[in-house]
């Protein structure tokens, strides 16, 4: 080599390719990290190509010059680097050209894509699951038998006889009747029924139930149960079927007969079945009488539909130990929500007395409903974030590979020329976005996992592991994330190897 | 059409085999942007030659695919280098283009008529 350069000269002639790279860069903008890291390793190159030229036997000056006129030769660097800007790592560099055609990609970005729609999916998976299980959880609400039959058919009110107008016991349970009778003979009434609550209405009062048969330790209270005071027609108009036994009369209810109905699940805890209820004998407390248990009546769904059946004690409207001048009316008929019909109730009360205001007027449709709607109001926004969060994760990946695509078409064109099959670039595209979504499933299983634990309390029927909800919703994610894959993934295999060449020219 | 553009031809031809004359020379041992241009030139007889604006990017653009690694070696009394070496996802590309390339080139030669290859 016959460098006569000193060493001052290879520094300053360092300094000169350092300089003229960086004024080719300069327009890129790039990280001031990358770009010395370009710098460094292009001046390298030019360095080398003098000394080359140099050993060949070039005059330094002329060297200097053919080895700057062949890198100012190169007029497309810039078009080359012009995806490095905005990277701060080395970068993904096609031989990209003007027209338009495959611009690279840095690959923060792109990492950043990938990462972005792998949430969307995961936050798309965790919301189907999370709203899947509320729709379960309403569906298997919906097959509850809530104790009474057609709700839509029954209207509800409740009377209060305060003691300042009906003082005696007697009168009071009298008025009560005299108004039930009033109104069986509305046109088109079924039938009436007299109870101080109504299924799921919200009263709740639980005492201490004793059975004679099953006596409590000296110093322990029995049970607590839900206590109902009634009179004759009650089941019937709601639809709560007899399982046993009878129910009782009015004459039985005046005169005070020691008897009492329980609900099928009181009758089972105690003796299996509801027929070997009758006869046995139960009271509030030991001062009271026993009474006889003449009936065992079907559940009702006293504290919702999503709670277990409340164990009811039923007395008779006039007895020693639950008494209350509120009762509750519940009327059947195929008239209830036509036009006039509560008026024609209204009317019926007040015949009897004026001075009763009719309360909580709704129907047995209206009770359930409201029971319902803490499920429903949550089913139908979790439905609605889990759409829109599917949506976001679908066009995501949608939009990922059509980018991916449209930015590796040249290569994709070379790939074709070169002999790969349109199968096996689809394949390509599609295992990019299967990867996504497999990633996005995984996570949003792992999230859900642990989210759903939050909303157990809402759920009915269905646990928050349930593994058919999992399964159902993941498929149908990865199908639709399949089909938004598929798409973008067809068209790019469809691209003609000769323009996707010929657009680099 | 009148006839085969054959200097755009020749231009696809080198840029569609550049990543797999890359990875060849890569595959042997650790090299960096100027020998790589140097061998590709000296191999090719003068009929493939890698501008300086076109290798570069071309290597970044493998590295970003992971198929190659490039590494700064410094030595005493030299400026740093950077060396390329091929990664093993790399080697599994080589593989499969030094294996299209040749099935293409063996096809083309059938269909052009040459009697060896």
């Amino acid at each position: 080599m016959s460098d006569p350069s000193p060493r001052q000269n290879d520094a300053s002639l360092r300094a000169r390719w350092e300089q003229e790279v960086r004024t080719r860069l300069s327009e890129l903008q790039l990280s001031p990290s990358r770009e010395a890291e370009i710098v460094d390793e292009l001046s390298q190159h030019l360095d080398d190509h003098w000394r080359e030229l140099i050993a060949g036997g070039t005059p330094p000056d002329e060297a200097t010059g053919l080895t700057l006129a062949q890198f100012r030769s190169g007029n497309i660097l810039a078009q080359y680097m012009a995806p490095l800007r905005q990277s701060h790592v080395p970068p993904s560099i096609t031989p990209a050209a003007p027209t338009g055609r495959s611009a690279s990609d840095a690959p923060g970005r792109h990492r950043t894509r990938n990462t972005l729609v792998v949430a969307e999916v995961a936050l798309a998976l965790v919301l189907m699951i999370v709203s899947g299980l509320m729709i379960r959880t309403f569906v298997a609400m919906r097959q509850v038998q809530p104790g009474f039959t057609r709700p839509s058919e029954v209207q509800t009110f409740r009377l209060s006889i305060p003691e300042s107008l009906i003082s005696d016991e007697q009168q009071v349970a009298r008025a009560f009747e005299s108004i039930a009778q009033r109104l069986a003979r509305l046109p088109g009434v079924v039938s009436v029924g007299v109870s101080s609550s109504i299924t799921m209405d919200g009263e709740d009062n639980t005492n201490p139930l004793r059975v004679e048969e099953f006596p409590m330790p000296a110093g322990t209270l029995p049970p607590f149960r839900r206590f109902k005071s009634f009179a004759p027609g009650y089941f019937e108009t709601m639809g709560i079927p007899m399982v046993a036994g009878r129910s009782i009369t009015w004459t039985e209810l005046y005169e005070r007969r020691p008897v009492i109905v329980i609900s099928e699940t009181l009758a089972r805890e105690y003796w299996k079945e509801p027929s070997r209820a009758l006869g046995k004998q139960v009271r509030a407390s030991g001062r009271n009488p026993w009474r006889e248990i003449v009936g065992v009546v079907g559940n009702e769904r006293d504290d919702g539909l999503n709670k277990p059946a409340t164990a009811i004690v039923y007395w008779p409207m006039l007895n020693e130990s639950y008494q209350t001048n509120t009762m509750a009316y519940a009327v059947r008929s195929s008239r209830v929500g036509t036009p006039g019909f509560m008026g024609e109730i209204q009317q019926a009360v007040w015949s009897v007395n004026s001075n009763l205001p009719l309360a909580a007027v709704q129907t047995l449709d209206d009770i359930q409903a409201r029971s319902m709607a803490q499920t429903s109001f949550a089913m139908t926004m979790l439905a609605i974030s889990a759409g829109v969060a599917l949506l976001l994760g679908v066009v995501g990946i949608y939009g990922v590979i059509t980018y991916i695509a449209a930015q590796r078409k040249r290569e994709i064109g070379i790939r074709m020329a070169l002999g790969a099959q349109v199968g096996d670039v689809r394949m390509m595209f599609l295992r990019h976005g299967l990867w996504l979504t497999a990633i996005g499933v995984a996570l949003g299983i792992g999230a859900a996992q642990v989210l759903t634990r939050v909303m157990s309390a809402l759920l009915f029927g269905v646990g928050t592991m349930d593994p058919t909800t999992y399964a159902a919703v993941s498929g149908a994610l990865a199908a639709v994330a399949l089909l938004a894959t598929y798409l973008p993934a067809r068209r790019a295999s469809r691209v003609d190897p000769i323009v996707a060449l010929r657009s680099d020219v | 059409m009148t006839g085969i553009n054959t200097r755009a031809l020749d231009r696809e031809l080198k840029r569609g085999s550049a990543e797999l004359l890359i990875l060849s020379l890569l595959d042997t041992r650790p090299r960096h942007g100027y020998e790589l241009s140097k061998l590709i030139h000296a191999r090719s007889d003068g009929h493939l030659t890698f501008h300086i604006d076109s290798l570069y990017p071309l290597l970044y653009r493998l590295e970003e695919r992971g198929w190659i690694k490039g590494t700064w070696v410094e030595k005493a009394g030299e400026r740093r280098r950077r060396f390329y070496k091929v990664t093993a996802e790399g080697r599994l590309v080589l593989a499969a283009q030094r294996k299209t390339w040749a099935a293409f080139v063996a096809a083309v030669h059938r269909v052009t008529g040459g009697e060896h290859v």
